[in-house]
């Protein structure tokens, strides 16, 4: 199933939109490497959900301008673009860099939100000063950053030689969105910590077991953080388990979304803390 | 016309330059330096400085940061030991790293001291500086041209205001009041320099009316001097020679045999500067997106980065620099080297080349260049080449006649 792609205007900045499938809206936020390599991901999950995919301004064929600098100035743009769309109990999902702005709109309202999915996000910070929780990818060879992102090396390898100069031009692009974003503090908001309770969504947190940018302790801990939250760990993934293991994160998503607030879950519950917390 | 000498070197700390490694920028451990060692070579470099302002030559010191190629993290620093131990020369720094420095009112502050200490002999270099600085200085590389140009702004309005504090609140700097204390000596403020490695970048200095320096440039120097030139004329301000300035490693000895072997040593800068990590040579935003997406093919960034730097020959084909003899880079004018003779014949060449340029840069060591070669080599060229570069007859190219007729 190929997407529809259309360009329309969010907060004053022409923006790339993707859809897929039909059913409640499920709003998907995009990591670093843009939709690339989401396509097998999205076609699944549009099975069960009416998918839309934007390309963060500055990322993709969206545009972004000197004056929008932040993933703050990215939480206000999605609100803005769920209340253009008229989108009402949103499932929010986000993949690494996508996951950190899912966490700054739930933050700020989660109005028009049903209930959230992070995978392998990062934003937040919890260790001590001299120890990083994400790994530094700008002081990495690409080569390193495709071994510390991928379980399959190979899913992740960009073959230029049959890349279109539009495809290159798209990589360029997001690498600078990217890191005007992220470079410091780099790739977290030092203050999502103080205001995580604020996320009073069901939230799913899932994690690529073999994750080298951020470790399962990390999301473990985000899952910990956050009331209710679920935490589900995909084995023989990295950092993008939705790429290297499509079907079953969209089994997890599916399931999650299905069960998320009754008690009848079979999700396993973040940790024993909450589990008390609840009783 | 006189063209003006400046001394330079980069400070290098050559023992840490061992073959098999792939960096020595940013990720070198500074467990390979001896900071003893690194006192003797700092000190020995300050002593040379001073001698210049003794054989009637200038000073000139440039930064980098986290290398084992140039231990001077700060050119203000030395600049302001140099300002109280020389009398005469002038000093300037070239550059300052001001789109990397979280706060220019500290770089106004520090270029207003050297020039009171100096009593007026400084001259204020800024430079964007070379892509791998933005990691040291942990400075967004995206955006990192306007901050420049606001940093500069700000430097300026601070130096020259004297009527109590002022607001900024700029794109990238906010302050309430700005009020910079001692006020620079020289009125309204020192002169300004700007460094560019582009054929065409003389246009954006000649609109700040600051000076134009290029370090290694070769004939691609006189595309960007044509360009200052140019854009100078069009909005009437000053092109001539004195804003003009030059970077180049000049090697002096009796013999021409000698003075090639000493800018071989010299030259180990040029062959060591390039090692750097791959992750570090292209920050993103440092080129633009199209140029990018064509590097990702090629492997080869574009713009000025020392790994890929290559030099034009008299014959038209071009060199890769790191890996040029001597002879090489003596035909594409980046080392001038040989006996005094030789090297003012191949000085006047190259100003003749460049229809003018009023400012040496000469990198009189580098690399493994012992002090007692080094102090031959500034002695020499101060005897027998400076006195000949005092009335310099200049045999312009066409280009640069016809714009000086223009004028």
């Amino acid at each position: 199933m190929q997407p529809s792609i259309e360009l329309t205007t969010v907060a004053g900045l022409q923006t790339e939109v993707r859809r897929w499938g039909k059913g409640p809206p499920l709003l998907y936020l995009h990591p670093a490497d843009g939709l690339a390599k989401e396509g097998e991901f999205l076609t699944a999950l549009g099975q069960h959900f009416q998918v839309i995919a934007p390309s963060h301004p500055g990322f993709g064929n969206s545009l972004r301008q000197d004056d929008f600098k932040t993933v703050e100035d990215l939480a206000y743009f999605y609100l803005d673009f769920m209340a253009q769309e008229k989108l009402e109990g949103v499932i929010l999902a986000g993949s690494s860099f996508g996951g950190w702005i899912a966490l700054e709109i739930a933050i700020r309202s989660s109005a028009r939100l049903a209930q959230m999915v992070l995978i392998d996000t990062v934003g937040v910070r919890f260790s001590d000063r001299e120890k990083p929780d994400i790994t530094d990818v700008y002081m990495l060879s690409d080569a390193e950053i495709i071994e510390h992102s991928y379980f399959d090396v190979a899913r992740g390898k960009l073959d230029i030689a049959n890349a279109t100069d539009e495809e290159l031009l798209i990589v360029s692009r997001n690498r600078v969105a990217l890191c005007q974003y992220a470079w410091s503090p780099y790739m977290h908001n030092p203050r999502m910590k103080r205001w995580l309770h604020r996320v009073d969504v069901p939230t799913l947190v899932l994690w690529g077991g073999q994750d080298r940018i951020v470790s399962t302790d990390y999301g473990q801990r985000i899952a910990d953080e956050i009331t209710g939250a679920r935490f589900v760990r995909i084995e023989d993934a990295g950092h993008y388990p939705h790429i290297e293991k499509p079907k079953q994160t969209v089994e997890s998503i599916v399931a999650f979304s299905k069960n998320a607030g009754s008690d009848s879950s079979s999700l396993p519950l973040a940790s024993e803390k909450l589990v008390t917390a609840q009783a | 016309m006189k063209m003006r000498v400046w001394g330079f070197c980069e400070n290098a700390y050559p023992e840490a330059w061992h073959p098999d490694l792939k960096s020595l920028r940013n990720n070198l451990p500074s467990r390979n330096m001896d900071p003893v060692k690194a006192a003797d070579i700092l000190h020995r470099h300050l002593d040379e400085w001073a001698m210049l302002d003794e054989l009637g030559m200038d000073i000139c010191i440039n930064e980098h940061h986290s290398t084992a190629t140039c231990l001077n993290a700060s050119c203000t620093l030395p600049l302001s030991i140099l300002a109280r131990e020389t009398k005469k020369a002038r000093l300037m720094s070239l550059g300052i790293h001001i789109a990397n420095r979280p706060d220019p009112i500290r770089v106004a502050e520090e270029v207003a001291l050297i020039d009171v200490y100096s009593r007026g002999r400084f001259e204020m270099g800024f430079v964007k500086a070379s892509p791998y600085e933005v990691f040291p200085a942990n400075a967004q590389p995206v955006g990192q041209q306007r901050r420049f140009f606001e940093a500069y702004d700000l430097i300026c309005k601070a130096l020259t205001s004297h009527d109590g504090p002022f607001s900024w609140e700029g794109e990238f700097f906010h302050y309430r009041d700005v009020n910079v204390w001692p006020r620079p000596y020289q009125q309204p403020m020192p002169p300004s320099w700007f460094v560019s490695m582009s054929p065409n970048g003389g246009g954006w200095i000649a609109d700040r009316n600051a000076g134009v320096g290029t370090f290694l440039s070769g004939r691609s120097s006189k595309l960007l001097f044509d360009s200052y030139r140019r854009r100078a004329i069009e909005i009437g301000r000053p092109a001539g020679p004195e804003k003009l300035a030059y970077l180049a490693i000049v090697a002096v000895a009796d013999t021409d045999e000698e003075a090639k072997r000493r800018a071989w040593e010299i030259l180990g800068y040029v062959r060591t500067s390039p090692i750097v990590a791959k992750q570090f040579v292209n920050p993103p935003g440092y080129v633009s997106v199209e140029d990018n997406a064509r590097a990702l093919r090629t492997s080869i960034i574009p713009g000025y980065v020392p790994t890929y730097a290559t030099m034009m020959l008299n014959d038209g084909t071009r060199i890769p620099q790191a890996t040029a003899t001597v002879d090489q880079l003596i035909d594409a004018m980046a080392v001038f080297a040989g006996t005094p003779d030789k090297v003012f014949e191949q000085l006047q060449a190259y100003n003749n080349y460049v229809g003018g340029c009023g400012n040496l840069l000469m990198m009189g060591q580098g690399g493994n260049l012992s002090h007692a070669d080094t102090v031959d080599n500034y002695r020499l060229f101060a005897k027998h080449v400076l006195p000949r570069l005092q009335d310099l007859e200049v045999t312009p190219s066409h280009d640069a006649m016809s714009l000086a007729a223009a004028q």
